[in-house]
């Protein structure tokens, strides 16, 4: 466990800025405690102090996991986030999809979202900009990226692609034993 | 006795049909054939019979072949014979015809240093005996190698020499010594066959006379950056480019401390984020 160089620090924050923007600054300032990131086996996990503090009691062969496993760094240092983050980042969210009821289950198979499963978008959302996406009642599914801005949303034909699949709560059925 | 002699009459038939199906062991040839038994060769130069070919290609080709053959056995017969446990083995004789080089003729080799040094000043390598008198063991031993004559690698006692650091470790100081020899032993060497193959090499293992890409001058770099008495320390953290080119080459890799100072790391990280916003243009 170490805490990660300046270089990966703004890796992990332009990731994580592009699905939830300024925000990033209320995940570091919290009024409840100080909570950091910490790298462990190449993956970055979200802590509290006194988590760090126990975890650290452990051998590195033996800890598996501590705090929140918000994602990874690849082999070329480029960050993955993975959907374990997603209760962090779905409150401050900038740019939302909300999905219809039968485009749901496509999305939690793995596969990217049709216009025709679309509900709502917030609006101004730029293209190829990371959203998370909920169900019409405001569960949170996952993340994606924009295949098309707003105005863009509203002129194509229903087949088009609308939202790039990133992660979804699928996953953790899916892909348990990746998850940590 | 007509039956029987009917009978005789039939078999010397068959016996006779026998003798002309298998043939003789003697073959004729216009051209007598050239028989090398060293490399197990028959050489036939005979003009081959273009109308026997053309009528039955594959029979004209079997019968030259037997025929060949044949000789070729009647001359290994020829030759001296040993029997090994109840394996007859003929000695065949010196190969006469010559083949060609396989590979090239060898390159004489380029000198090493110390060859050149030696021939510039006429020293000559003087013939050394196998074997040396160790007087402790009052034996003979090797010069070098196993259970060599004077071995001392191992000693069990060493004098601390009266300028010495008392704390010093002796026998570290021989093992890292011996560890010394060797490594310079084996640079040169390799030097050596750098030089020997026209390859120029700087010190850290660089190229010399080589085109120097980007990538040369960052890691030419790295090399300066803890060539300095500190290794390093003080200068200047290389970006994550940088670190990954240069892996091999800094040894100290600095990370925080885990159990830090949480706040500061708090104030460290918004900093960071603030100089990426105030630096991208969205």
């Amino acid at each position: 466990m170490r805490p990660l160089t300046d270089d990966e620090t703004k890796i992990l924050f332009e990731k994580l800025s592009k699905y939830i923007g300024d925000n990033v600054r209320m995940l570091l300032e919290r009024p409840d405690g100080l909570y950091t990131f910490r790298l462990h086996r190449e993956r970055v996990y979200y802590c509290s102090e006194a988590i760090i503090k126990y975890a650290s009691n452990f051998p590195r062969k033996e800890l598996l996991s501590f705090g929140t496993c918000f994602g990874r760094f690849t082999k070329t240092r480029k960050f993955r986030l993975h959907i374990t983050a997603l209760d962090f980042i779905a409150p401050y969210a900038k740019y939302k999809v909300w999905l219809k009821p039968n485009a749901e289950q496509q999305f939690l198979y793995g596969h990217n979202v049709v216009k025709s499963g679309l509900g709502r978008i917030t609006e101004n959302t730029p293209k190829y900009h990371g959203v998370i996406v909920y169900t019409m009642n405001d569960v949170p599914l996952g993340f994606g990226v924009a295949a098309k801005s707003t105005i863009e949303c509203r002129a194509t034909d229903p087949m088009a692609l609308v939202v790039f699949h990133q992660a979804d709560v699928g996953e953790f059925l899916r892909n348990e034993d990746a998850l940590t | 006795m007509n039956s029987n002699d009917l009978v005789k009459n039939i078999l010397k038939h068959d016996i006779d049909e026998q003798d002309r199906i298998l043939k003789s062991t003697e073959v004729i040839k216009p051209c007598p054939v050239d028989i090398d038994l060293g490399n197990l060769l028959v050489w036939d130069s005979n003009i081959i019979d273009q109308q026997a070919y053309k009528a039955n290609r594959d029979e004209y080709i079997k019968n030259t072949m037997r025929d060949n053959m044949q000789l070729f056995v009647n001359a290994l017969w020829q030759v001296p014979i040993e029997r090994h446990d109840n394996a007859i083995v003929a000695k065949l004789p010196e190969s006469k015809t010559i083949v060609p080089r396989e590979k090239p003729v060898p390159k004489p080799k380029p000198l090493t240093k110390w060859q050149k040094f030696a021939q510039s000043k006429g020293i000559v390598k003087q013939k050394k005996s196998k074997f040396v008198w160790d007087e402790t063991k009052k034996e003979w031993g090797r010069r070098f190698g196993y259970k060599k004559a004077n071995d001392d690698s191992k000693p069990w006692l060493i004098e601390v020499p009266t300028n010495a650091d008392p704390n010093e470790d002796q026998f570290a100081k021989r093992l890292s010594a011996k560890k010394e020899r060797v490594a310079k032993n084996e640079f040169q060497r390799l030097k050596n066959i750098a030089h020997a193959n026209k390859v120029n090499v700087r010190n850290d293992g660089a190229l010399i006379n080589k085109k120097s890409s980007a990538n040369d001058m960052k890691k030419a770099l790295a090399t300066a950056k803890y060539s300095d008495a500190s290794m390093g320390q003080f200068s200047e953290r290389a970006t994550v480019d940088e670190e990954r080119q240069t892996r091999g080459f800094s040894k100290r890799r600095k990370y925080e401390s885990n159990l830090g100072s949480l706040k500061n790391e708090k104030n460290k990280q918004l900093k960071i984020f603030d100089q990426m916003n105030s630096s991208t243009t969205k």
